[in-house]
């Protein structure tokens, strides 16, 4: 009993992103402006069935893949869309992170 | 003609499609480049929670907290806890269900933790580790 309701204390925890790098402050990293690109993560579960799980941190490394060169984003949205069709046997859902590629600021070279 | 017969058929059996903002930040990363700044603090967490209570099972009204604000509010709550650091690095979110039942009362939390250590980005360290403001 007592360890039941340690269980149901403690709670069950999902990882949706490790290994990261945010804040909520300007920071003085010397980066400069690639374009806007997204990037996306997606799992489905089919017939109660998962094929996976989504994360943050995958569809940041999507989206910093389609900047080559790129280091973070700036201005990041990031959002969740979930698809369920036929319940319970399709349920899709995505992670999509949008924002602007920064790669570091070059320096320039003395002659 | 075909595939738009398929589409019909597809948005017939759509229950729901939705789309939920989750978080809005200034800057994000997966790249390492955090760890050549001076470190602040490290293993600093901070939980943001929506809670709801059922009494003999009717849930009570409440206002949870959307989660864009839960995300700025739990990283920003972590950079507070170390002066002078502005960057969240080794960062973790997990998205954590809590219940707590008590008799005929039962609180359940759905709550946001995010974990991960601060280093400051106006110090950078150079290649021998050294603080190179």
């Amino acid at each position: 009993m007592l360890g039941v309701l340690v269980f149901l204390a403690t709670g069950c925890a999902v990882t949706l992103g490790e290994r990261m790098a945010l804040t909520t402050a300007n920071t003085a990293i010397p980066l400069q402006p690639i374009g806007q690109v997204e990037g996306r993560d997606c799992a489905s579960v089919i017939f109660v069935i998962p094929t996976g799980r989504t994360r943050i941190d995958q569809a940041i490394d999507d989206a910093l893949l389609r900047a080559p060169g790129s280091v973070a984003l700036k201005d990041v949205e990031i959002k969740r869309h979930l698809l369920v069709l036929l319940p319970p046997f399709y349920v899709r859902q995505c992670i999509e992170v949008r924002g602007e590629a920064m790669k570091p600021q070059e320096v320039p070279h003395e002659e | 003609m075909k595939s738009k017969r398929w589409m019909i058929v597809l948005c017939a059996l759509t229950l729901c499609a939705c789309t939920t903002e989750f978080a809005t930040l200034p800057l994000v990363s997966t790249k390492p480049f955090g760890s050549s700044y001076a470190p602040v603090a490290t293993n600093l967490r901070a939980e943001e929670c929506n809670w709801t209570v059922a009494v003999s099972g009717i849930v009570l009204p409440s206002e949870p907290k959307p989660d864009p604000a839960r995300v700025r509010h739990a990283v920003g709550s972590i950079l507070q806890q170390a002066p002078g650091g502005d960057l969240l690095i080794n960062a973790s979110i997990q998205s954590v269900a809590r219940v707590y039942p008590f008799l005929v009362i039962v609180v359940v939390g759905d709550c946001l933790r995010i974990e991960g250590d601060v280093v400051d980005s106006r110090t950078p360290l150079d290649s021998r580790g050294l603080a190179n403001p």
